[in-house]
């Protein structure tokens, strides 16, 4: 008898736990996908396939995939999504899922941390024009609704395509911006502003190199300019490989120094030049001497007089 | 009798000679090493113009060697090796497979022709280090590296031995002991005063003191950024990829003022210097955008504030954001935490937007209206500043943790903000504006966060009801 009723004792605690059971909570939810950015050269009526490898870091949901436009934002590379999807009768290009079970806007299910490869086929239709369109390849997740506000992480790899046919591309670059102080003071860094504006249809990603010159020819400084890709009529800051474009002068940098810029194109050909000239001069150093020369000459003087006084 | 005789001769004859022995003219100098800054070869081969065109960045190598150039295979070649072709400079982009890599600038006119050499200079710095066996007062020490017979100094890559290059090459002695060394001299092979023996060159440096024995003794030729350096030899022309050309150098101590070239030293010892391709190491490192939206406790300070509920409990936590029911007239905030990873060199941007304002279940009206802010001046671009909560509204504002750059935050002073808490409008869809952009960086980030503060607040006429909306947060790479 207390066999049985300890037995029954267990299960009723067994079974009442599991109507008390704790929910389980997400404490994120993430997503991955890669490549980020895909530049891509196409000819017309040619098919290009291109796969992105999606990752759900959160909890098994449903994602969508859609396509959008984008457009860039400010001179950093960045650029806003249309939050639409795009309407593929507004562009050259017939863009479809070549997965065989996924389709561009139908909801898709992806398991907790589990990844999937989205495979995007991309057609161009028949131009005799080079021209580029850019979009962007958006998965967000399905939520299931409520009565209540939600926020939906989105995640989204750039297209950056040149539909082209015969590979010449225009190339019609100027800097900008190119404006440097006629003096500075060679203890301090010295910020170099300049834009790259492509006025063409295409994007380019050009390179180049800003050469300081001491007066007598001497390369004081040469600084490869980072190959930021500029797409078609917009502009892009210049850069070097990890900061700003920054000339920082030895101390003893004095006199004037040339700062040539020049732009290249991919393959090496020279597009556009600029030249300004800098005078280095120890400014603050000077000023600091001056100063110096001059209280110690009226403190000198100073002296001197009470000398004279104290003898009288 | 005279056996005894000639036995005591004999033996005392040989004791004798103890007393006398024979000068000893060479010693061994002991511990003596080159160590080499890259023991890697210098890479010479040729162009084979079926593969190579004038305005092309492919270069395809010729499959036979021909000497001094006897290099096959880009096994020795990396992605970023500075590179010759003729006397033009290319940088190495990358290795196709076994007798193609690419190059940039593009291949210029003259370099495409079949047999144009190709050059990999590598200029290491020798390290000859040794013990000293005896004290030489005032003399000098020799060191003899291996030079190729016919070209040794033309400064081109050759096969049976280090080239001297055209220019001068460093030689230092470091002092110590009784060695006071001065600047050191260097001769290529064949020169005036390096002669003997045949095929080497020829660096000295002489010294004032005592000597001493024991002393170690540090001598190195070139610098470690391959100026006024001897340049390495290229693949010999019996070369087996994978195995090492071995090339024998020499060590000597000279007494003052004797000629190396045929006075015999008082120590010597020879050395091996091996030279073999260098490994290359690949990896592929995918690039990659990640973007998290966490929830955030009641516990976490945000925007200078507590949520006043929990993102990161409840009914479809984290990605509601659940305001529950509204005292009037009454701020209620709540919060997100956004986090953005990427390996891409470009960087990220994240962009935020609602369908619509607040809508009675979901629909376009009635509606909560976006924040005011305090001075009618908020809106998804111009930050207010919003502490009174009789000005209702939904808007948020933004404080950044460890972002590269952040659009605003809610304590960004500016306009009509005092930098209490800025506030802004969500950019709306419906209203057609573009989404806005929250935070960013223009180049790699390891898990940039900022947090995003929602705020509400209804008045007395507001229609009573459940209002929602949707705000989608993209994180977007940088092109």
């Amino acid at each position: 008898m207390k066999k049985l009723f300890t037995l029954t004792l267990i299960l009723l605690t067994a079974y009442c736990t599991l109507h008390t059971a704790k929910p389980v909570l997400a404490q994120n939810v993430g997503l991955a996908i890669s490549p980020p950015v895909v530049e891509v050269l196409l000819a017309p009526n040619k098919n290009i396939v291109q796969s992105f490898q999606l990752t759900n870091q959160g909890e098994s949901t449903q994602f969508v995939a859609n396509i959008h436009t984008i457009t860039p934002t400010d001179s950093d590379g960045h650029s806003i999504i249309d939050p639409t999807p795009i309407d593929p009768t507004t562009i050259p290009l017939v863009i479809t899922l070549a997965n065989a079970d996924r389709e561009l806007g139908t909801p898709f299910t992806l398991s907790a941390h589990d990844s999937t490869q989205l495979v995007l086929s991309i057609e161009g239709a028949s131009t005799d024009v080079s021209q580029d369109v850019y979009f962007a390849l958006v998965i967000t997740p399905t939520l299931n609704q409520n009565s209540s506000s939600t926020s939906i992480p989105g995640i989204s790899s750039l297209i950056l395509l040149t539909l082209t046919p015969d590979g010449a591309l225009p190339i019609k670059l100027r800097v900008d911006g190119f404006d440097l102080p006629i003096l500075h003071d060679s203890a301090l860094p010295l910020p170099v502003p300049a834009t790259i504006t492509n006025s063409s249809d295409i994007m380019i990603r050009p390179t180049g190199t800003l050469i300081i010159y001491k007066t007598n020819q001497n390369i004081s400084e040469e600084i490869t300019i980072s190959p930021n890709l500029v797409l078609a009529h917009s502009s892009r800051t210049i850069t070097t490989l990890s900061e700003s474009l920054i000339y920082r002068p030895t101390w003893y940098s004095f006199g004037p120094h040339q700062f040539e810029l020049t732009i290249h194109s991919p393959g090496g050909s020279q597009i556009t030049q600029v030249t300004k000239t800098v005078w280095l001069l120890p400014i603050r150093a000077l000023i600091t001497t001056i100063l110096i020369a001059i209280t110690t000459t009226t403190l000198l003087l100073s002296a001197k007089r009470r000398s004279g006084t104290n003898i009288n | 009798m005279k056996k005894h005789v000639i036995f005591a001769t004999i033996t005392i004859t040989a004791f004798a000679s103890l007393f006398s022995p024979a000068t000893l003219n060479s010693a061994n100098l002991t511990s003596v090493k080159d160590t080499l800054q890259t023991s890697r070869l210098s890479w010479g081969a040729r162009v084979e113009a079926d593969g190579t065109a004038e305005g092309a960045s492919n270069v395809q190598i010729q499959a036979a060697p021909a000497a001094p150039l006897n290099s096959t295979s880009t096994a020795n070649l990396h992605a970023g090796d500075s590179i010759l072709i003729n006397s033009n400079s290319y940088t190495v982009v990358g290795i196709i497979d076994a007798d193609e890599f690419t190059v940039t600038p593009v291949i210029v006119s003259g370099d495409a022709d079949d047999g144009d050499p190709i050059y990999l200079e590598m200029k290491p710095q020798h390290v000859v280090t040794f013990d000293t066996s005896s004290a030489v007062a005032d003399g000098f020490f020799q060191v003899l590296i291996p030079a190729d017979a016919t070209t040794p100094a033309d400064g081109n890559i050759d096969d049976g031995g280090f080239d001297f290059d055209t220019g001068s090459i460093d030689v230092v002695a470091t002092d110590t002991g009784n060695y006071d060394f001065v600047t050191g001299v260097a001769t290529y092979s064949g020169n005036t005063g390096c002669t003997a023996p045949a095929n080497y060159h020829c660096f000295e440096a002489h010294y004032s003191g005592n000597g001493g024995i024991g002393t170690s003794i540090s001598f190195t030729i070139g610098n470690t950024t391959g100026t006024n350096s001897l340049i390495a030899p290229g693949e010999a022309s019996a070369h087996t990829e994978a195995t090492a050309d071995t090339y024998s150098f020499i060590v000597k101590n000279f007494a003052a003022s004797t000629d190396p070239n045929v006075a015999t030293p008082i120590d010597q010892t020879t050395g091996k210097i091996a030279l073999i391709e260098a490994v290359r190491v690949s990896a592929t490192v995918d690039p990659t955008i990640t973007f998290t939206i966490a929830g955030v406790g009641t516990g976490t300070s945000t925007c200078g504030a507590t949520p006043d509920i929990s993102t990161a409990t409840g009914t479809n936590a984290p990605l509601a954001v659940p305001f529950g029911s509204m005292t009037l007239n009454t701020f209620k905030d709540l919060s997100h935490n956004l986090t953005v990873s990427t390996n891409a060199s470009g960087g990220y941007v994240v962009t935020a937007s609602e369908d619509d304002e607040l809508g009675l279940g979901g629909a376009t009206s009635p509606a909560i209206a976006d924040t005011p802010g305090d001075n009618t001046l908020a809106s998804d671009s111009v930050s207010d500043e919003w502490g009174t909560a009789t000005n209702n509204g939904f808007g948020y504002s933004l404080e950044n943790v460890d972002a590269a750059a952040i659009n605003f935050e809610y304590t960004t002073a500016t306009g009509n903000c005092t930098g209490t808490f800025c506030a802004r409008q969500f950019a709306n869809i419906a209203a057609s504006d573009s989404p806005a952009s929250l935070f960013s960086s223009t180049t790699v980030a390891n898990s940039e966060n900022a947090y995003v503060c929602y705020r509400l607040s209804v008045g007395a006429t507001q229609q009573a009801g459940d209002y929602e909306n949707q705000v989608t947060y993209t994180a977007t790479g940088t092109f």
